[in-house]
């Protein structure tokens, strides 16, 4: 222990003499976690400094709280720089990696995380674009295309809605601007493509994609309310 | 009570909310977000349920845009679309009521976007009469807010108790504005006590949230009050209740609503009703129980807004309203 | 390389034919609660003890195909395993309840394959080609 860390320990000195000691068997719990790598240790100016230049600039001995003379020397000498770094190699060989080994494991993602669009239908199943066009003047990219007609009662319906998600900034302006929550990024990153034309979406492609997203989406809304 | 027993909303499953029924999911939007409106309906008549819905929907969609919207241009242009199917609404119902009039037989209706809360607005516009200029006053008063947002980035926060009021005036107010309307009231008395009713709500309102707008770096008690109790807005954002001087703060700020609702109480004695409010009235000034439940809930919790038993629903809270009802008080 | 005893334990614990197959896929011994497994058989697995697995690798999935693909997993689970809801969703009433009855089923990512999505016009296009015609000579 006092081979893996000396240096550290020496600079530390002031702090750990406050500190009482732990015995001797909870010092071996604690040995593993000094020699691991993982743990660490705040800098924190020294309260003698500050203290020493007022007093009196002659009396100063910036050595004093220093390693040793010899410490230097035992360390330069024996190379423990050196083993330390490869005792941190050794360590980290024998650990679990920490790499998320990706189709298996995935990392965390926000539920407002922004990823593939779809189109949203009202739970009684009705389309919920109105053709409003909002996202297609805020988008900053320029990727969404709406062309909508008539309908008999004199309301619009979107006949066109086309994404080009190669455009697509992925920015969240769309779902924002939509007044009737119709467009939205769902949760999915996993949508790369062999060809390029595959990622112009359109109409079908989205409300399908929000037929099978729906639980997802309205679970992540449904927390993202709050009380008024 | 027969008409406490009818209710639109008892069969609110998922597959009835749609364009097909939009009262529906305007009972949903409000149950799910503003709980306590929700529990008043059952004290409007039968007919006019949907309409209440469709107004204190309304209400909370224009509120809830500020929090979806990440800059100043999308809120605009969400409370423009608003604007304008507003005045799709209430265009469709002039021609149809000249239409008939005229004794043309149009069947052209429907011309208001196919957003749910627009169709159950329209739907009651036909019904109602209900001025067109309360729901302007509404939209205008949350662009304001943006054109705050604007120039201070991010902080719709008000400086002094004074603009609140006002803001308040143009939101909780007028809402109230319009279920009286919606009740066909016409009483300068009812509409004075409403405004008053109207700066509680919105200020019991601000205090409830205050957890919610301190996680969002947002301070929503006036300068003016944290000022003069040399609360620090940082240390609000950082340490919530363990702030200095917040306590005092939020019961400055407390006392400002009570002293409302005392004034809006007030009213009903003068005017010879004996402190009830009328039969015909008590749908709307019922929004008074829950801030005065509120209230008290906060005094007992020592004006710790970061209390749970603010925050909550409480179960005690529709037992309130339903003997407010019989009691004509609030 | 892993910790020599951590995969024997985990070896010890789900058996030599399973962490064969661990070996196989995953590349690496994991053991821990079994979850559940969604309609196409994947099962998925979660082990929260911070000594054993490492945070940001305690939930995992034992796809049920050879050929395995992250998009195998259906938006419910998907948001299970990347930790945007804490309960598995036979277990999450809010995923219960808002499901739609018009839930379409699960399609994984199909590109390069015959059923990829291709792009096609869903309103009738602008711009009609020109049909020559020929008119019949001496007429």
């Amino acid at each position: 222990m006092s081979f893996a860390r000396p240096r550290l320990l020496v600079g530390l000195q002031p702090y750990i003499r406050v500190i009482s000691r732990p015995p001797s068997l909870h010092a071996s719990f604690q040995a593993r976690r000094l020699l691991s790598s993982s743990t660490s240790y705040r800098a924190q100016p020294s309260p003698h400094h500050h203290s020493a230049a007022v007093t009196n600039a002659k009396d100063i001995d910036p050595y004093k709280d220093g390693p040793s003379a010899l410490d230097k020397a035992v360390h330069i000498f024996f190379f423990t720089e050196i083993i330390r770094g490869m005792w941190v190699v050794l360590e980290n060989f024998f650990r679990p990696p920490y790499t998320i080994m990706y189709p298996f494991e995935k990392g965390p993602l926000s539920p407002r995380f922004r990823g593939e669009h779809a189109l949203r239908r009202y739970p009684s199943g009705e389309e919920r674009c109105i053709a409003c066009k909002l996202c297609e003047a805020i988008c900053p990219a320029q990727a969404i295309t709406i062309e909508s007609e008539a309908r008999e009662d004199g309301s619009r319906k979107t006949t066109k809605y086309d994404i080009d998600m190669t455009k697509c900034i992925y920015c969240g302006f769309c779902q924002e601007a939509c007044p009737v929550d119709a467009i939205v990024e769902t949760q999915n990153q996993e949508f790369s493509t062999e060809t390029r034309e595959e990622l112009l979406y359109n109409k079908e492609k989205l409300l399908a994609n929000g037929d099978k997203y729906e639980a997802e989406i309205a679970a992540n809304l449904h927390s993202e309310h709050v009380y008024r | 009570m027969a008409r406490g027993k009818s209710k639109p909303y008892s069969n609110l499953n998922l597959t009835s909310i749609g364009l097909t029924n939009p009262n529906a999911y305007c009972a949903d939007f409000v149950r799910k977000h503003d709980y306590e409106s929700f529990l008043l309906a059952p004290f409007y008549p039968k007919s006019l349920q949907g309409a209440y819905f469709a107004i204190k929907a309304f209400s909370v969609e224009l509120a809830m845009v500020q929090d979806n919207v990440s800059n100043v241009a999308l809120g605009k242009m969400r409370m423009q679309f608003w604007r304008e199917a507003l005045k799709d609404c209430a265009e469709v119902c002039i021609t149809h009521k000249r239409s008939k009039s005229i004794g043309l037989n149009v069947t052209e209706q429907g011309k208001p976007p196919r957003h749910p809360i627009a169709l159950a607005l329209h739907e009651a516009m036909q019904r109602v009469h209900l001025p067109l200029y309360h729901f302007k006053r509404l939209i205008d008063a949350r662009v304001c807010l943006f054109h705050a947002l604007d120039t201070e980035l991010h902080t719709p926060t008000h400086l002094t108790i004074d603009s609140l009021t006002s803001h308040a005036e143009s939101t909780s107010s007028t809402v109230l504005y319009l279920l009286l309307s919606l009740l066909s009231i016409s009483s300068s008395t009812m509409s004075h006590a409403a405004s008053h009713l109207g700066c509680a709500q919105t200020i019991s309102t601000l205090i409830r949230a205050l957890p919610f707008h301190a996680k969002h770096g947002r301070m929503v008690i006036p300068a003016e009050v944290t000022g003069k109790h040399g609360v620090r807005q940082e240390e609000v954002f950082r340490y919530g209740p363990q702030t200095q001087g917040i306590e005092d703060a939020v019961f400055e700020f407390a006392t400002v609503a009570n002293d409302h609702l005392m004034t809006a109480r007030e009213m009903f004695k003068k005017e010879g009703m004996g402190g009830k409010v009328p039969q015909e009235a008590r749908g709307v000034f019922l929004a008074g129980v829950p801030i005065a439940n509120m209230l008290g809930e906060l005094e007992k919790a020592n004006f710790n807004a970061f209390d749970g038993r603010v925050q909550g629903r409480g179960w005690k809270l529709p037992l309130l309203v339903w003997a407010g009802y019989y009691k004509g008080m609030f | 390389m892993v910790s020599l005893l951590r995969t024997i334990r985990s070896m010890r614990r789900v058996g030599l034919r399973e962490w064969w197959r661990q070996m196989q896929y995953i590349g690496d011994a994991k053991s821990g609660r079994y979850v559940g497994a969604d309609q196409f058989g994947n099962r998925y697995y979660e082990n929260l003890n911070p000594e054993e697995e490492v945070p940001g690798r305690h939930r995992w999935v034992d796809y049920s195909q050879h050929y395995y693909n992250a998009t195998q997993v259906p938006p419910e689970w998907h948001s299970w395993l990347q930790h945007i809801r804490k309960d598995p969703p036979a277990e999450d009433p809010i995923v219960q309840q808002v499901t739609p009855s018009w839930k379409a089923p699960w399609i994984e990512n199909l590109t390069g394959t015959r059923g990829a999505y291709k792009p096609y016009n869903t309103v009738v296009p602008k711009i009609q080609a020109w049909e020559p015609k020929v008119t019949s000579r001496g007429a």
